[in-house]
């Protein structure tokens, strides 16, 4: 699957993501899923960010894009803020 | 909150400085995205999970913090308590701390701080102890955190559970 690229640098905004995909779970491969920044996209993989310290991602994931089984984009309607 | 709903949260933690002087010391924000639960006065945040689950044996990575440490809640923190505290002063601090957590060590609550040091400032919204030693509590063992003493740690006051007069030094 190609998955097109999402990540606009010219965005001031964060973009923030839902992605569900192939994880190494408990000594299995299982579908997980998270939630965050998208913060880099390369040819073979993303980062996304879920936390931030002064605006520098503290903690992140880097997920192949063979293992993404999909990627939504999320409006800041959708996300509760506390 | 709602169960399987995204959340932003913004949120202060304790942080320590090994430089000799202090300058400009600033509460440390943080945000954080993720699923969200809360357990009594602890906020848990999920940032990876086995998909379509909310049990806590599914989570792979999330933070636990302080439900005061919600930047949005700290106008409900009594500071009154704080009033009687002076520059010089030996104090103990026992606080409550925000934690990373992973699979190999889940936690439901943030673990508990205990920290002697001076007061070498006294700002609105966190303290600044000078030649802090500060022991983990809880969970056990009870471990020094950080390893290395720091010359300085600056402590949110919405954190802060307990503070104790050891010393009124002159």
């Amino acid at each position: 699957m190609t998955i097109k690229k999402i990540l606009n640098e010219n965005n001031p905004e964060n973009t923030i993501v839902h992605v569900v995909f192939y994880f190494k779970f408990n000594e299995k491969r299982e579908e997980c899923e998270c939630v965050g920044v998208l913060v880099r996209e390369d040819v073979n993989s993303i980062r996304v960010a879920f936390n931030a310290k002064k605006d520098e991602t503290v903690d992140y994931l880097d997920i192949e894009r063979s293992d993404i089984i999909n990627i939504d984009v999320l409006s800041l309607l959708n996300i509760e803020k506390l | 909150m709602e169960m399987g709903k995204i959340y932003n949260i913004k949120y202060v933690d304790a942080y320590y400085l090994y430089s000799k002087e202090v300058d400009n010391t600033k509460l440390s924000l943080h945000e954080a995205f993720g699923y969200v639960k809360k357990n009594g006065n602890n906020i848990i945040i999920t940032f990876i999970k086995k998909r379509d689950s909310d049990e806590e044996k599914d989570t792979i990575l999330g933070l636990a913090i302080p439900d005061t440490a919600l930047i949005s809640k700290e106008n409900i923190v009594n500071k009154n308590i704080f009033v009687d505290f002076k520059i010089g002063m030996s104090v103990s601090v026992k606080w409550r701390d925000p934690v990373i957590f992973d699979k190999s060590n889940l936690r439901n609550d943030c673990p508990i701080m205990y920290t002697e040091g001076i007061l070498f400032k006294i700002e609105k919204d966190y303290f600044v102890l000078k030649n802090p030693e500060t022991i983990r509590i809880y969970p056990t063992p009870i471990k020094n955190h950080p390893v290395k003493k720091p010359n300085y740690y600056i402590i949110p006051t919405s954190l802060i559970v307990d503070m104790t007069i050891l010393k009124i030094n002159k």
